[in-house]
């Protein structure tokens, strides 16, 4: 099919369908096309009226929808809630005090790593000023 | 609803958000529903496999990207894919065995019920002869209102194909016409 008469198709189908235009106001749009517009035009016609909008039946819809909700639900609270959770459990106190507390990690691996490479002025200096004890400063 | 407002209920849905996968149920529920009746034929088989392309939707949500498709196309795309499957394991193409709906049953719209068993007929005689893509493009353009470039995105087509597969189809559904008219 070419171009223009598939678009002319496609246009025809749209205004009919919403009421816009009847068949022979739409066909009068396309004169160079209508030989070969109109008889596909009223086969898709024909297909819209053979295949109208049934509804499925509520019993099903309620039922359903119900286990749906439920098995949404479900999934919400093992995979979403504990998340939630999890992150308000910690108070700011602890949660202070385990910053504080990593802190120091940091401060004793610093002055383990001292120990070990003594070489280093900068790092010697730091070691020393942990090392000295209050009243014994050294000169 | 607008494409924003779906966003973000999809947003909303993927942190398991049950209200929003709830207002996401409701909104495509009834499309999904067509597209399987259309294809198999069958209210039951359309009631089970929709639940099953739920089920899947949701396990799969977190993988959803509006970018490469819009939230119903990746829904039909599960539908379909179901569907497929469903053919498979019952071993036969399918071929639109179009069911009657229920004359007794409480919930249903009398209305609805009479139009659908007075179409029955007519979508076997127009669809049957269909090809199985070709019915796919016709249900998803006609039933569903999916434009060109959604269907091909469903289908996994680029939008050529889908204009060929329709105009194939078309051109079918318009010999039938033919012959009936005499």
């Amino acid at each position: 099919m070419d171009n223009k008469l598939e678009n002319a198709l496609e246009n025809c189908i749209t205004l009919i369908r919403n009421r816009e235009e009847g068949i022979d106001d739409c066909l009068a749009r396309y004169p160079n096309l209508r030989k070969s517009l109109e008889p596909l035009l009223r086969a898709a016609l024909a297909v819209d009226e053979v295949l109208p909008e049934i509804s499925p039946s509520m019993e099903f819809k309620k039922s359903f929808g119900a286990k749906l909700d439920a098995m949404v639900e479900d999934k919400r609270k093992k995979f979403v809630l504990p998340r939630k959770a999890s992150r308000k459990r910690i108070p700011p106190c602890v949660s202070a005090a385990a910053t504080k507390c990593f802190n120091n990690g940091v401060c004793n691996c610093l002055y383990l790593c001292c120990l070990r490479c003594g070489n280093d002025g900068c790092i010697r200096q730091q070691s020393s000023r942990q090392l000295t004890l209050p009243g014994k400063e050294s000169s | 609803m607008k494409d924003k407002e779906l966003l973000k209920l999809v947003k909303q849905a993927k942190n398991y958000d049950s209200k929003a996968f709830g207002l996401l149920y409701e909104q495509f529920v009834s499309k999904v529903y067509n597209y399987i009746y259309y294809r198999t034929g069958s209210f039951i088989e359309a009631e089970d496999l929709t639940a099953q392309t739920f089920l899947k939707a949701f396990d799969a949500i977190g993988k959803f990207d509006g970018q490469k498709a819009s939230f119903p196309t990746w829904l039909i795309r599960i539908a379909n894919n179901l569907t497929i499957d469903y053919f498979r394991l019952k071993g036969r193409r399918p071929e639109v065995p179009i069911e009657y709906a229920c004359e007794n049953c409480d919930d249903c719209n009398l209305e609805e019920t009479v139009l659908i068993n007075a179409m029955s007929d007519r979508v076997k005689g127009l669809i049957s002869g269909l090809t199985d893509e070709q019915q796919q493009v016709m249900i998803l353009k006609f039933n569903l209102h999916f434009t060109n470039n959604e269907i091909a995105k469903a289908m996994g087509k680029t939008e050529g194909s889908i204009k060929s597969l329709q105009h194939r189809a078309l051109s079918k559904i318009r010999k039938i016409l033919e012959e009936e008219d005499g």
